[in-house]
């Protein structure tokens, strides 16, 4: 034991004083921060443009409250009838808002469903750059109502993707243990004082310990510890749940340092030089982290191919409806659809027939022909993410990868969650102007209270925890793979020849 | 000397099973990139032709509606596949494919194939082009950066200056060794492939001087690697220093340095978010002519106009469709106001692209990506391109309709225009843009990745005259 301490002790020292050892740790710990501080960045984007609009909304309702409280200030439905009917007279723009245009204001034309940022969105910006974080629900057909919720990022910089921590931790960290440990045994062996070194009462397997032990430190602590700083700066480290994750994240980047570790180990112990193994090591590298991912995402694609978005944009516009002559056929539809809000005084052969009837059951109408080819098109892309993450366990980067989106919550899975409750959202706002639009209704201060508003909900954290737990047992079955081959191989390794 | 200084050099290569199954290993992805990428290609055209056939249908058999109706319910212009995104799919996934032109908006190109696809299929950029722009340089530093190094560490060095052979014969010989084991495989196959490709149907419309210019980039940019890792190999005293400076250079050239140009670019020229500009757009249309709001301020001051241009007392008496006229002035001033922000938005792109080219003095990889993209057709310039006719028949279609509803009935009539007017507006025909365009705007990049072909070797040259001494 002692001189295994001594070992440890000594490589340490070593690792400390090497330039390497510098260049690396001075190179990772700027990455870090870097990396920590763009995704900090990207989620304080999405949360100031969410409020923004957040905000904006809520003072077009205010002004529209309070335009009700001048002109009907009970707030009964006959007063706000009779106030609309004035202003119509009088032809002034402050009537009170009818339910067509409803809570729709010049800039968010209806009511808009946001994706927060999860708390540890820093973590990695995964698809939030791409992906709209904003879903509007308003009396026009989807695919027109989402015009300002689409970005206009730079398409280079999507392609080239963003420095954040995930990136770092996937792309650079595999590289920087490479640095610091393709020459473990080699260095020695070459410069002659393996053989030395062994002929002490210490063994191959302690020494190589005492090597790997030091760096696994390193790289992993040195990462973990400035991103728990990181977030304890940002307040972030107090929410719910943030600790959990952040303990689960250390875990990932420790076992994904420790596999290429054990991947340098096993490549030493063939006995090559130094350069050999970081050939060898950099093609490794290249295998796993660039090109089987793409192999993976050539399978997943071609067993579960995602029809193109336009099929459901096309099937929406297909034989328009009139406005007039289809409106009674689409109003006995869509209470047959929602039987719940029809009653004796309130259905199909009450309605108001008119421009507000019409325009928005033909826009309901063509939402709802793109329905099908709008399943499809989840189905499949659910199917695919579904392959995707058991095809992972081929790949320890994209297992780290997948791992990493689900704990920072911006990838995949979490945002075809909120798309349905989106959706849902929709149909209920939908259901409830429907049913007073074409009743001829007006909106009083109760239906604006009344009036659905979106909170997305979290998946549970188990369901979250038993998939990151799923890629760590991934990521440990690799890096016990990798040991068996460095024990295979160690057990040939000549130490003089 | 060159000759038996290169033979020597080929020899020792092919004879290393390494470098077989190098070689092995490279064509095979590069076949599997190909295919991959021809088959995303097919797709692509076969979807784009279907989508825009049937909106084409959708539009001729809309029936008889009033003009600014039918602009509202609008038509799609899809963006055209390009047949060399199968060797450079480039910004494709991330461009929309199709931009709903409607009255009123200039919308974005929507509908990006990345959006519909799981966060796998990001990490997988392995195209023809990445193959040739991160792994052939790979192989060529792992060819060459022992060459001197390695020798010198061996002793041999001395002996070959010793016999008085000149440090440009050697670099040359050197040189020469290395290009023709990785060619004598590369070549064969680039040559192959685009024979294969030439001879499709999509490969017609890919000019002869395009492919040539391409290749041009990517050996000019392999030259260059093939310099650096002679020079660092002539410095450097151990092959193992040698690796380690050119795997570091590799990994910055191709990794870090782009993404890192990149976010500069963003901190210093940010795009603004879709609500920031989904208000400026607002607040400008808002203070301008608005159809749909009767009682603006430009609105009373055209029909005070109109009124007196025609001598009427009243609207509904004018001889022309008074929203016809409506409806045409208010489509300039929207003109207008998407021109200047969509002006403004490009202006930030142009302004981070000057970043990303400065950036590419010291990642050559820059310049080559914007290079192949650009002639490939699946850069910005392309897109830009597709967006700039998009818009200009989107104008022309909303102008044809509105004049319409304007000469064909009188004052405030209700007017529905008769279906066969549909089919008389000219169908919106796009190909991916020529040789020439594609060539225009990338001079920059040819410029970088020549001066990288000639300073790279030259300081090879030069360091080997300077370090190579017995």
């Amino acid at each position: 034991m002692g001189s295994f301490l001594a070992i440890l002790r000594h490589e340490e020292r070593m690792l400390r004083g090497s330039a390497a050892g510098r260049w690396v740790a001075g190179l990772l710990g700027v990455l870090t921060v870097y990396g920590l501080f763009a995704g900090v960045a990207m989620a304080e984007r999405h949360r100031r443009m969410q409020e923004r609009l957040l905000e904006r909304q809520e003072e077009t309702i205010a002004a529209h409250l309070e335009v009700l409280r001048q002109s009907a200030p009970g707030g009964t439905r006959e007063e706000v009838e009779a106030a609309v009917a004035e202003a119509r007279r009088a032809a002034t723009r402050e009537a009170p808002a009818q339910p067509l245009f409803g809570a729709s204001s010049p800039n968010a034309k209806g009511q808009v469903a946001v994706l927060p940022p999860a708390p540890l969105a820093p973590l990695a910006v995964g698809q939030t750059d791409l992906l709209p974080s904003l879903a509007g629900a308003s009396e026009i057909n989807r695919h027109r109502t989402a015009e300002d919720r689409y970005g206009y990022e730079n398409p280079q910089r999507l392609a080239a993707g963003q420095l954040d921590l995930a990136l770092v931790v996937i792309y650079l960290l595999p590289l920087l243990v490479l640095a610091l440990a393709h020459d473990l045994l080699a260095a020695e062996k070459e410069g002659g004082t393996l053989a030395l070194v062994l002929s002490n009462p210490v063994t191959l397997r302690n020494l190589l310990v005492g090597k790997v032990l030091p760096r696994a430190l390193l790289l992993t602590g040195l990462p973990v510890g400035l991103t728990a700083a990181g977030l304890a700066l940002t307040g972030v480290l107090t929410a719910p749940g943030v600790l959990a994750g952040l303990a689960l994240w250390a875990l990932l980047v420790a076992a994904w340092v420790l596999f290429w570790l054990a991947a340098a180990v096993a490549v030493n112990a063939l006995g090559w030089g130094s350069a050999a193994n970081a050939t060898a090591l950099v093609a490794l590298y290249l295998a796993l982290v660039v090109a089987l991912p793409s192999f993976l995402h050539v399978l997943a694609a071609s067993r579960h191919p995602v029809p193109p978005r336009m099929e459901a944009v096309l099937a929406s516009r297909q034989d328009p409806p009139d406005f007039s002559e289809d409106t009674p056929r689409l109003a006995r539809e869509w209470y047959a659809r929602n039987p719940d809000l029809r009653t004796p005084e309130r259905n199909e052969t009450t309605i108001r027939e008119g421009f507000a009837t019409g325009f928005f059951l033909a826009q309901a109408e063509m939402d709802r022909r793109a329905e099908p080819a709008e399943a499809r098109i989840e189905e499949a892309l659910a199917r695919q993410q579904r392959l995707a993450a058991r095809l992972a366990l081929l790949s320890p980067a994209v297992l780290v990868r997948e791992t990493v989106n689900d704990l920072a919550g911006t990838g995949v899975v979490r945002h075809q969650r909120f798309r349905t409750q989106a959706d849902r959202f929709r149909h209920e706002w939908r259901r409830f102007f429907g049913a007073r639009i074409f009743q001829g209704d007006v909106l009083t201060p109760a239906d604006y209270q009344a009036m659905p508003r979106f909170t997305y909900q979290e998946e549970p954290q188990a369901a979250v925890y038993r998939r990151v737990l799923a890629g760590l047992a991934g990521l440990a079955l690799w890096g016990l793979a990798a040991l068996t081959v460095a024990r295979w191989a160690l057990r040939r390794y000549s130490v003089s020849g | 000397m060159v000759a038996p200084i290169a033979r020597r050099e080929i020899l020792d290569i092919l004879r290393d099973r390494r470098f077989h199954l190098t070689a092995v290993l490279l064509l095979s992805l590069l076949a599997a990139a190909l295919a991959a990428g021809w088959s995303g290609f097919r797709q692509m055209r076969a979807e784009q032709e279907a989508a825009q056939r049937l909106t084409r249908e959708q539009w001729e058999n809309l029936p008889a509606r009033n003009p600014h109706g039918a602009a509202h319910y609008g038509i799609f212009a899809l963006r055209p596949a390009a047949p060399l995104s199968l060797l450079d799919p480039g910004l494709d996934p991330f461009l929309g494919r199709a931009i709903y032109q409607e009255a009123h908006f200039q919308n974005p190109a929507r509908y990006r194939a990345a959006e519909d696809a799981t966060a796998l299929a990001r990490m997988a950029d392995l195209s023809a082009a990445g193959i040739l722009r991160l792994l052939v340089p790979l192989a060529i530093l792992l060819l060459a950066h022992a060459v001197f190094a390695g020798e010198r560490e061996r002793g041999t060095l001395r002996q070959v200056l010793s016999l008085g052979v000149r440090h440009r014969d050697l670099v040359l010989g050197k040189a020469l060794g290395v290009a023709a084991a990785l060619g004598a495989f590369l070549v064969p196959a680039v040559l192959l492939g685009l024979l294969v490709f030439r001879l499709s149907p999509a490969g017609q419309e890919v000019s002869v001087p395009g492919l040539a210019l391409i290749a041009v980039g990517y050996l000019a940019y392999h030259l260059g690697f093939l310099g650096l890792a002679l020079a660092v190999s002539a410095v450097a005293r151990t092959a193992s220093s040698a690796l380690a400076i050119l795997l570091g250079f590799w990994a910055c050239n191709g990794f870090l340095v782009p993404v890192l140009a990149s976010d500069l670019a963003e901190r210093l020229h940010p795009i603004p978010t879709a609500v920031e500009f989904a208000e400026g757009v607002h607040h400008d249309l808002e203070h301008g002519l608005d159809g749909h709001r009767p009682d603006s301020p430009f609105m009373k001051e055209l029909e005070a106009r109109l009124l007196a241009q025609y001598r009427v007392a009243t609207r509904e008496e004018l001889p022309v469709n008074f929203w016809g006229v409506v409806w045409l002035e208010s489509e300039k001033v929207s003109d207008a106001v998407m021109d200047r922000h969509y002006a403004a938005l490009w202006e930030r792109y142009r302004r981070q692209e000057r970043i990303e080219r400065a950036a590419a003095v010291a990642a050559p990889s820059i310049a080559l990506r914007s290079w192949s993209m650009g002639l490939a057709g699946t850069g910005l310039p392309a897109y830009r391109d597709f967006l700039t006719r998009a818009e200009e028949y989107r104008r022309q279609f909303n102008r044809r309709l509105n004049e319409n509803l304007r000469d064909n009935s009188r004052g405030t009539e209700s007017y529905m225009a008769d279906p066969s007017f549909w089919k008389t507006l000219p169908e919106l025909v796009l190909h991916p843009p020529g040789t020439r365009e594609s060539v225009a705007g990338q001079a920059w990049s040819l410029g970088v990745l020549l001066l990288w072909a000639v300073l790279a070797p030259a300081a090879a040259l030069f360091a080997a005259s300077r370090f190579l001494r017995v």
